[in-house]
């Protein structure tokens, strides 16, 4: 590896000081880099049981070391910290310009801890670092950030990663965006960055990147370059995601209206089909990708015209059918509305569709809605909601908290349609439909996650019966979490995954190629395992119990009404089969602990101490199914004997 | 000869309004026969997802019976009425 | 008969930036780019082209250059410069519409896209981009795929 780019940056807020460290480079072999790093980096600079929100919990950026070369689709960094929503392990991904600025600027990672006195924001100038205030951008959306701080430091080659005012009045779903349209968005990122009084983060880098063997990168490049334009990514290309809609939608998949239904009846209006044939503007790419799905849409007519946003299926289907609203101007006004305050789409749409369902069921009136009538359908409330939430006004501060916080607060029964996994709310797949992508959400470490665990793949192979839960599901929603852990860490992003025809080789051969590491496809493979236990290992930590690994009430309770797979339940049952399958298969206790040996065998035995003693199950009768929001190692008080006289 | 219905998602021209294609074939025909009579019968479509022989899929793309099962085996003989479906599985987003 | 130079159509353009990195890389060996000889050029997420040097006719910078120190090349009509006669002045940039010729901030003298002419392959940038949005082409090149385009989208029902 090129000494000169392994190195972190270790920024103190609270200090004002910098120190470079370097990385060794069996991180890089055991951790590959993104997610992987970013988690071992977690493990050693956040103290357990911190307030994720406290100026302790460190917040981790890792670049792909293989952002700013030629590898396709390699210029991502992944975002890891404590998370503010769930408590859990926070990791999201962004991409493009600004994470191939960091490794220009001559950076392998950046630890930032400790909190500003003031809104500051940090410049990243090649090897400099500099503290500036930001009281000026206080307020100001992203887009608007960013062009503020290139217009002051003169220069455009400046990336920014910035937060929004949802981010500095910390929104626990809030974000850490940057280059416009990309969006570090789940968990909470934003709200730690908020909580530090960072605004953004800038970078310029001019540096050269050197790689390891510049001749095969040249030649093998261009070869993907060619295959990304063939069959295996036209989806992406053409309609992008957002042709999952209708497929979803006829396949009884599609999550409506707050998961009450899984097929909606206003699918056309607000399917890729439609939006490509009367929103799109323009199909671009990621700094390089030679794929190029990012569809970026114009609403129409009236008011929301301004409105252009890039919109992925899971924006589409959270602001769209989860909250019943049909019309492409709504969603366009909404998506536009979360870009700019620094939303997560999934949550923001989520917590709204909660409140709506709260809102229909009489348990919020119109004076808890200062007089908006947020009933399913109505896009001009959805889009209403979405300003209170990044304002934290009226309702909005209420659910600014996530669907989970805001269901314990209002209680009278709404956790039961408060649609989250440890906080996380549920991604545009329907679990009562796919049954192994339903275990992918219930263990998975940051949430309720189709990313972390793609395991609607299984669903839809043709291997598995995608209604049915079976013994054997366990084994194949591991696998989707190593692979995926695989991607995450190298970064390569999971749109190019079908252009290798060996994958773990291909792979370890880009990664070579670039690092010089000579990881074979077997160290691969043993890494993506690694390191979803490193994740594993910081929820122990951090106070995870087996009731955590759940889902929501409504999808064990409640059968599918409609579409093909009407009358089909998923049950508790079914479900704990399959937790306990995966148990089995990851070689973990019955209780979904890391035994030690495990440990051992994918050397992690330095985490044995910070895990050896937790991960108890609660006493019978007081279940922490839905999550707790008590802190690690928080003991509930009892009644005191020096109460009761003398 | 027996009516068999295609539904295709996604695939061409995306405003495509074909997304149901008619098939006749005889009875009791099987999934790579009705490939391959949808090369005969709406090539447009046919020559973005069919593999070199004419009788299979190409990935990414997959069939579904009735929005329920993914098939991968095409010697399966739908029955007269089924519904297949012919797409990309949604993924990502 | 007219000069060659490369081209970017804005309609297939994603903004992927891999013209510039291949240029680095086959110019420099390495990812440095402050010294790509195109650049992509992205103002907003929805707005995106890449520049490089148009090969002008009437070549401004040649023009503006105090030492003489830039030409015309009497084969492929780009640009060469005499790094012994540059001074690193800059006025060349100033002269530039396009912002094409850059400095090298090591050895303070300019550089500007020269078609990789000593490659077979040709332009190196035209051989990556994934959408062949670049072309090496001419005036005259340009001028027809824009008429074709309009007119393909007047009279066809096609988009």
């Amino acid at each position: 590896m090129d000494p000169g780019t392994n190195r972190l940056l270790l920024i103190d807020l609270t200090e004002r000081r910098v120190e470079t460290r370097p990385l060794p480079q069996a991180l890089f072999e055991n951790y590959l880099g993104g997610v992987g790093l970013g988690t071992r980096l977690l493990l050693e600079y956040c103290p357990p049981g911190v307030d994720p929100l406290s100026p302790k919990n460190p917040l981790v950026f890792v670049p792909s070391p293989l952002a700013g070369t030629l590898i396709p689709a390699g210029s991502k960094h992944a975002v890891v910290t404590k998370s503010p929503l769930t408590g859990m392990i926070g990791d999201s991904l962004s991409g493009s310009f600004w994470s191939a600025a960091l490794r220009l600027a001559g950076w392998q990672a950046l630890v930032v801890t400790g909190a500003a006195e003031a809104l500051t924001y940090l410049f990243v100038d090649d090897g400099r670092v500099y503290f500036r205030q930001a009281t000026h951008l206080a307020g100001l959306e992203c887009w608007q950030t960013e062009e503020a701080i290139r217009r002051e430091l003169k220069d455009g080659r400046v990336r920014v990663a910035t937060i929004g005012p949802a981010g500095e009045r910390l929104a626990r779903y809030s974000g850490v965006f940057n280059d416009g349209t990309r969006r570090a968005g789940r968990g909470g990122v934003g709200a730690v960055m908020g909580s530090k009084k960072l605004k953004a983060i800038a970078v310029r880098g001019t540096q050269a990147v050197q790689v390891a063997n510049l001749d095969a990168m040249e030649r093998e490049a261009l070869r993907l370059f060619q295959v990304a334009q063939g069959p295996v990514t036209e989806k992406y290309r053409a309609l992008g995601t957002p042709a999952n809609i209708l497929t979803l939608n006829r396949l009884g998949a599609l999550p409506t209206r707050n998961f009450q239904q899984t097929t909606f009846s206003g699918a056309e209006a607000i399917s890729g089909e439609e939006l490509y044939d009367k929103h799109l503007v323009k199909v671009a790419a990621c700094s390089g990708c030679p794929v190029g799905c990012e569809h970026i849409y114009q609403a129409g007519a009236g008011s929301q015209k301004q409105s252009r946003t890039r919109l992925d299926y899971e924006t589409l289907f959270a602001l769209g059918p989860l909250c019943g609203v049909d019309q492409p101007n709504w969603v366009i006004r909404a998506a536009d509305l979360c870009d700019r305050y620094g939303l997560d789409t999934i949550s923001t749409g989520g917590t709204i569709a909660w409140a709506m369902e709260c809102f229909e069921k009489g348990l919020l009136s119109l004076g808890d809605t200062d007089g908006l009538e947020l009933t399913f359908g109505n896009g001009a409330a959805l889009v209403q909601m979405v300003e209170r939430i990044a304002q934290r006004q009226g309702l909005g501060d209420l659910l600014a908290e996530g669907s989970r916080l805001a269901s314990q607060k209002l209680g009278q029964g709404s956790d039961h349609w408060a649609i989250n996994v440890k906080g996380l709310e549920l991604p545009g797949y329907e679990p009562r439909s796919l049954k192994t992508m339903a275990l992918g959400y219930a263990v998975g470490t940051r949430g309720a996650c189709h990313n972390r665990s793609p395991s609607y793949e299984v669903d839809m192979s043709g291997k598995v019966d995608r209604l049915k839960a079976e013994p054997g599901r366990g084994a194949m929603a591991r696998d989707q979490e190593d692979f995926a852990a695989v991607l995450d860490s190298l970064v390569i992003c999971k749109f190019m995954r079908k252009c290798f025809s060996d994958f773990y080789v291909d792979a370890a051969r880009l990664y070579q190629v670039s690092t010089g590491l000579q990881l074979g496809a077997e160290e691969l493979r043993l890494a993506g395992q690694r390191i979803c236990h490193a994740k594993k290992a910081f929820n122990i930590r951090e106070g995870w119990t087996k009731p955590l690994d759940w889902l929501p009430p409504r999808t064990l309770t409640e059968p599918i009404p409609d579409g093909p797979a009407q009358g089909v339940r998923l049950t508790a049952e079914e479900l704990t089969m399959m937790i306990d399958d995966y148990y089995q298969s990851r070689g973990w206790t019955p209780e979904g602990l890391i035994p030690r040996q495990k440990l051992e065998q994918l050397g992690l035995e330095d985490l044995w101490p910070q895990i050896s003693d937790k991960g108890s199950t609660p006493a019978p009768g007081k279940s922490d199914r839905g999550g707790s929001s008590l802190p690690a190692g928080a003991r509930k008080p009892r009644p005191s004997s020096s109460l009761k006289g003398g | 000869m027996a009516k068999y219905t295609l539904e295709v998602y996604g695939v061409g021209r995306p405003q495509a309004g074909e997304r149901e294609v008619e098939l006749e074939l005889e009875p009791g025909s099987t999934l790579e026969e009705l490939l391959a009579a949808l090369g005969q019968q709406a090539p447009a479509i046919a020559d973005r997802v069919l593999g070199v022989d004419g009788r299979s899929l190409r990935p990414p793309y997959v069939l579904n019976i009735n929005g329920l099962s993914f098939v991968e085996d095409l010697s399966l003989r739908p029955q007269e009425g089924d519904r297949i479906l012919l797409m990309a599985p949604p993924a990502g987003g | 008969m007219q000069r060659s130079f490369i081209d970017c159509d804005p309609e297939l353009c994603t903004g992927c930036q891999l013209c510039e990195l291949a240029c680095a890389a086959v110019k420099e060996k390495c990812f440095d780019l402050e010294l790509a000889r195109i650049h992509l050029v992205r103002p907003e997420p929805a707005v995106m082209m890449s520049v490089t040097c148009r090969l002008c006719e009437n070549a401004p910078c040649v023009m503006a250059c105090p030492r003489q120190a830039l030409s015309v090349h009497p084969d492929n009509s780009t640009i060469v410069l005499d790094k012994v006669l540059c001074t690193g002045c800059g006025w060349c940039i100033e002269a530039c519409d396009f912002g094409a010729i850059a400095m090298d901030r090591r050895t303070k003298t300019v550089v500007i896209c020269d078609l990789c002419a000593e490659l077979p392959s040709g332009p190196r940038c035209v051989e990556t981009c994934p959408k062949k949005a670049l072309d090496l082409t001419t005036a005259e090149g340009v001028a027809q795929r824009l008429r074709n385009r309009a007119v393909r989208l007047l009279v066809s029902s096609e988009k």
